[in-house]
Formats: structure tokens, sequence, C-alpha cells
């Protein structure tokens, strides 16, 4: 019901999870975990990643030949790489990115593309500014070294390109840190590369700064090769750490403005990071984690979001904290969010805030009551986004406080209204019959009467309708909204607490004007 | 039926229109040809209305706190006078367990209140707890909400305000065209 509700009031919950799975596909800044784990699923088995999947299979499987036939190769990356440029302008990637997947569309070597577009074109957005000095770079001596020949080994192999790899694959984060440099097809690589936000490795450290992304960039090109196939990703516990280990970088990662701010402050997280990792993982259960995460995701989304389209975003978080909040045991959440912030208090002076579990916004007090209590404001505001869509005329309103003495006004007179409707009612001439039956005809159901829009600001003209109180006849007879307003609130004033009266002759003497 | 034949889905709308036409006819019934004294005519209105909001309470079952908080109302209200002996115990039992449960209740919101107001002070405007104060008194049943319910209360009871004001706009323009 509630659901059905939220759709008839413009938003939507559950229909879109197709939305968000595209989204989540084109939106994914590695790290930025779109789909909580919930929806992981969804994200990940919606027909773009499945496209994903096939065409990188493909692709994958060809370099593993190593005596792929070139031409099938470029078809299979172009195909791969025309489907992912079809997902990044779907969903409105930014300008840096089109030309950043144009230029690799039309890229001379197929394999180059091929392992540029897969991690590249997988967070669309992520480093753009970065990658597109260094792509550009990169790509001639790419080209030259490579040949056509060369098989994706032999171009991972590059020391120049896993350097220049790392600073591309930053999204790589957790998956690609703390691994040896192994090539080959891993499994565990390669779904923890797939499901980059939702990585099934095993160790998943804090990401970030350039030095440890030389070791994830060799990872990189290796976890491309892979077809994951039997993705463990949505190993639950895995997700976990992984979001929380994706959300670190995703802090980092905070689209292009933040970028460059976010890098100074990696190699202070990174040091805490290997540290804290093994306390968090051992202090909080992974029963419990899902849930954090999934609020510490929802906060991330909010805020990595911010930038985009607000009303999308809103409105998954939305459903986020509704499947949450429905699920979710607040004394839990809290009780988790005390726990990791106990843990991240015993480690050396960080950043104010804990980015670990709880995902406090940059520059925002981090313990458990201002976090529930920011859950829940956020909660109030969206429905206030309802009530706003559902009370005509205050759109132009700001504030809470305005909007509720909106809202108020708007109950008030959908109230009077009632009562007018059913004096008028009253007054009708019960010689005829209620018939049910003719009157269940299609005339109720298929004439829309207008609803009273133009009674809302017309409301507050009431006063000058005061004249019109004797003319109550005529009102009576044709419903004029301005009059019935204007009525209404003449009768009210007479009665003005018409619930309470029950006795009141006296008061009843004012219905004089009734026929 | 005929609502199902048009509106094979039952909406909202449907069932209120048929819950309030029957209710209509019934209180019709009741009133007395020529209304003499203008206490007839306004309990007679009285009972309209009643039956309006109860037909919209109905509607809406017990899916929403404040069609909830109607029906409790009515129950209370009106049993001596509208229930049968043997649905009177029945009702008084269910009255009173939702009495000692609307009072536990009711308990809470002091509470919660003043939490709410030093929190929702705290960060929004000093005008806003009075504001949701009284949107609590216009809203059924909405004393013992806390805000966010009560928001989500709100926008429920106005959609289903507008389609009462709608249906009965409706029926006095039919009845009232063909006097």
């Amino acid at each position: 019901m509630e659901n059905q509700f939220f759709l008839n009031a413009g938003i939507q919950s559950h229909p879109m999870s197709a939305w968000q799975s595209l989204f989540a596909a084109m939106e994914i800044h590695t790290t930025e975990l779109n789909c909580s784990p919930d929806q992981s699923q969804d994200c990940f088995m919606n027909p773009n990643w499945e496209q994903f999947d096939s065409a990188l299979s493909s692709m994958v499987s060809s370099p593993a030949a190593s005596n792929s036939n070139i031409s099938n190769e470029s078809f299979i990356i172009r195909e791969l790489i025309s489907k992912l440029g079809s997902i990044g302008n779907s969903g409105e990637i930014s300008p840096h990115s089109q030309p950043f997947l144009a230029s690799y569309i039309n890229g001379n070597n197929s394999t180059n593309t091929s392992c540029y577009s897969t991690p590249l074109n997988s967070p669309p957005k992520l480093n753009l500014p970065l990658m597109d000095n260094l792509v550009k770079e990169k790509l001639p001596s790419l080209g030259k070294s490579m040949g056509l020949n060369s098989s994706v080994a032999d171009f991972s192999a590059d020391p120049g390109f896993a350097e220049r790899a790392a600073k591309f694959s930053c999204f790589g984060s957790s998956s690609f840190n703390g691994r040896t440099t192994q090539f080959g097809l891993n499994t565990n690589e390669i779904s923890a590369y797939r499901s980059n936000p939702l990585t099934a490795n095993v160790k998943l450290p804090r990401v970030s700064s350039s030095p440890s992304l030389k070791a994830m960039g060799s990872q990189g090109p290796v976890a491309v090769q892979g077809a994951n196939k039997n993705s463990p990703w949505q190993d639950r516990s895995e997700l976990a750490n992984s979001q929380e280990a994706s959300n670190v970088s995703e802090q980092n990662h905070n689209g292009d403005p933040g970028l460059k701010a976010s890098k100074d402050s990696n190699p202070r997280k990174r040091k805490a990071g290997p540290k804290a990792k093994p306390k968090e993982t051992s202090a909080s259960p992974p029963a419990n984690t899902p849930k954090v995460s999934e609020l510490n995701e929802e906060r991330n989304e909010k805020r990595c979001k911010s930038s985009e389209s607000k009303g999308n975003g809103n409105g998954f978080v939305i459903s986020e904290e509704e499947a949450k909040g429905s699920n979710g045991n607040a004394g839990d959440e809290k009780q988790n969010k005390t726990n990791n912030n106990n843990d991240t208090t015993t480690k050396p002076p960080e950043p104010p805030k804990d980015y670990i579990h709880v995902r406090a916004r940059r520059g925002q007090a981090t313990d458990s009551h201002s976090l529930a209590e920011r859950v829940r404001r956020e909660k109030i505001s969206e429905r206030m986004k309802l009530l706003q869509n559902l009370v005509p005329g205050c759109n132009k309103v700001t504030g809470k406080a305005l909007m509720l003495d909106e809202i108020i006004n708007y109950v008030q007179s959908l109230q009077r209204q009632v009562e007018f409707l059913s004096m008028k009612l009253a007054s009708v001439n019960t010689s005829l019959d209620f018939n049910v039956d003719s009157l269940m005809s299609k005339d109720i159901f298929q004439s829309n009467n207008t609803l009273p829009h133009p009674i809302f600001p017309i409301d507050s003209s009431a006063s000058a309708i005061f004249g019109h109180q004797p003319q109550q006849n005529p009102a009576l007879q044709c419903s004029v909204d301005p009059l019935e307003t204007g009525i209404c609130s003449n009768l009210n004033t007479h009665l003005p607490p018409i619930n309470q009266f029950t006795e009141t002759v006296p008061q009843v003497n004012s219905f004089s004007g009734f026929p | 039926m005929n609502p199902s034949d048009l509106n094979p889905s039952s909406s909202l709308k449907s069932r209120f229109t048929s819950r309030f036409l029957r209710a209509l006819t019934k209180v019709n019934a009741q009133k007395p040809i020529s209304p003499s004294s203008p206490r007839q005519i306004f309990q007679h209105y009285r009972r309209i209305k009643v039956a309006a909001d109860k037909s919209m309470a109905y509607s809406v079952r017990s899916r929403r706190s404040w069609s909830r908080a109607i029906l409790w109302k009515l129950r209370s209200r009106y049993s001596p006078h509208l229930v049968s002996s043997a649905r009177r115990r029945r009702s008084v039992k269910i009255t009173s367990a939702i009495i000692s449960r609307h009072q536990g209740i009711m308990k809470k919101p002091s509470h919660e209140n003043e939490n709410k107001a030093s929190t929702v002070e705290n960060h929004q405007d000093n005008g806003f707890v009075e504001r949701a104060d009284e949107l609590r008194e216009l809203v059924p049943g909405g004393e013992a909400m806390d805000l966010c319910k009560l928001l989500d209360e709100t926008a429920h009871y106005i959609k289903c305000l507008t389609t009462q004001v709608q249906v009965m706009r409706k029926i006095a323009d039919i009845y009232s065209l063909s006097e």
C-alpha cells in the first residue's frame, strides 16, 4: 500500500530496480556501491551487465587462446565498447567520459582498447581528468609496443602500463590491493575485479593513494582477462568487506572536484586502513555489516551523487532506506555504529569522520546519535517532498515550517469542503432515492472532477468572499469553488468546532440560509 | 455491483462511493419527511458527515493509523446508540482494548514530544514543532505518532480526503441538478 501510494505520488520505489541497475552500471565509481547487498543481484543481473559479461568473457577467452584472430578480438572488443558506450551514453556520463569512450572505440589497437575499456568504462566517471591525459599519452605508446598480435598477457606484463593502469584503475581499490602480482586467470581476482563494488576478494584493505595503485594496476589488466562466470559476488561477508573498502576509496574518488583534494588525505587513510581492517572485520559480525554498510552506502550514494540528479538519487535512496527501515532494527544499527565508532576511535588520529563503517559525510559529526538523527531528518525531508507533490501550489514554498503551514491549510480546507458537501447533501431533497445503481453510472467515475486546485490559493482570499454570505443558495446549486470556500469559512466561523457541538441549538440558527 | 464492472481494480474511489451511497440511503431513511427544527437539520447533517468519514475509514480498512483512529472514535462514541447488545459487548471489549493500548501510546507522545522538541528545534525552525502539533490535531489519530509517521499519514489522509471531496461533490451535483 505504501509503495503504491508513493507510486501514485510520483515516487517510484521497487519498479525502479531496473533503472537502478542501469544507473549502477553506469555510475560505478568503482567503489561506489549503488546497490545495496539486497539489490546487488539486481545490479549485476541486469541486461547491461550480462552483456558486459558475455562480451567480456568472449573477449577474454580470445586472448587466452593467444592465437586469437585479431579481427575477432577487435570485433568483440568494439562490440563491448559500443555496449559500454551505450550504457554510458544513456546514463548521462560526464562529458569527459564520452570522448574518452569514443577514443577507445576508434582506437587502433583493439587489445589496448579492450584492456582499457573494461576497467575504465565500468567506472566511467572515475578520475576522468587524470585518465584523459594518461590515456592519451598511453595509447600511442602501447600501440607501438604491443602490435596487433600482442596478447593481453603480454600487454599486462608491460611494467609501464602497470603503473599507468594503476592510476587508472584506482577504482579497483580493495580487490587489487594486497594481492601479489599474479597473472593468468585467477577466478578470485577476476571475480573481485568484476564485482568491484561488491568484490568477493578476501583481503580488502584500504585503497587509495597512488603507491597502492601500482600494485593494483598490475592486477587490473589481469583481472580483465578473466571472465567471471561463477561469480561469488553475492557473498555477503566479502560483500560487506568490499563495500567498506570500496566505500573508503569511494570517498577518495568523490567526483571530479573532490578528487584531487581527497588524494591528499589518502596516505593518511591508507596507513590507518590495514591496521583498522582486521579489527573491524573481527569486531563486526558479518551479519550486521550488510545493514551498516547498506546505510553507509546510502549515505555515500547520496553524497557522491549529490551532483547528479537529486531526484533520482533521492528516490533511490528513499527506496533503500525504506527497505532498510522496514527490515533493519534501529537498535542494532546504533549498536553497530557505536561498535564501529569505538573501533575507529582507537586508531591513530584520523580525519574526523569514520569512513570505515559509518560513512559519515565529510566534515560532519560521527557519533551514533547524530547519525541516527541525520537519517531521521532525511526521512522527514523525503516525506516533505512527497507532500509537496500532493499539496497544490507549494512548489515555490521552501522551508519546512512554511511547507507545514501550507499542508495544514490544505488539510483544513479539505476537511471544510467535506463538511460543506455533507451539508449540501443533507439539504438535497431526499424524495429522490439514492439509487445506487444509477449513481454508480459512468458519471461518477469517468468525470474527473477537477481537484480543488483553484480553491487552495483562493483560500487566502476567503475573507474577501465573506460578503457572499447571503448568496448561499446559488452557491449551493452550482459548485463554484471560490464561493464554496467562502461559504465554508463563513459556516465555520459560525460553527467553529462543529465536531464538538451536538446539542447547540442557538448555533444552528445560523443555518437560516438553508432551504 | 456496478463499480466492479467499471473499475475492476476496486479502487479507493469505488469502495468509498459504494459505501457512502449505502450509508446515505440509510441516513435519509431515518430523516423525517419535513424537517421542522433546525436541530433536526443539524442532526441530519451530522449523520451524513459521520457517514462520509465512516465510509472513508472503512474503505481504507485498518491499513492506516488515521482510519483506525476514526473507526475507534466512532465505535467508542456511537456504539451505545447504534450497536446491538451483542455487538456492543464485542465493541466494548474492542474499545477497551483499544483504549488501553491508546493510553499506552498516548503516554509516549509526551516523552517523544519532549525529545523531539529538543532535537528538532536544534536543527529546524522554532515554529516547526508547533506546526507539527497543529497537524497532529488535524489528522485523526495524529497524537500518537512521531513526526515521520505523521507526515506519512498526512499524505495518505490528503489523498483520501480529495477522493472523498470529489465523490461527494459529484453526488451533490447529480442530485441538485436533478431536483
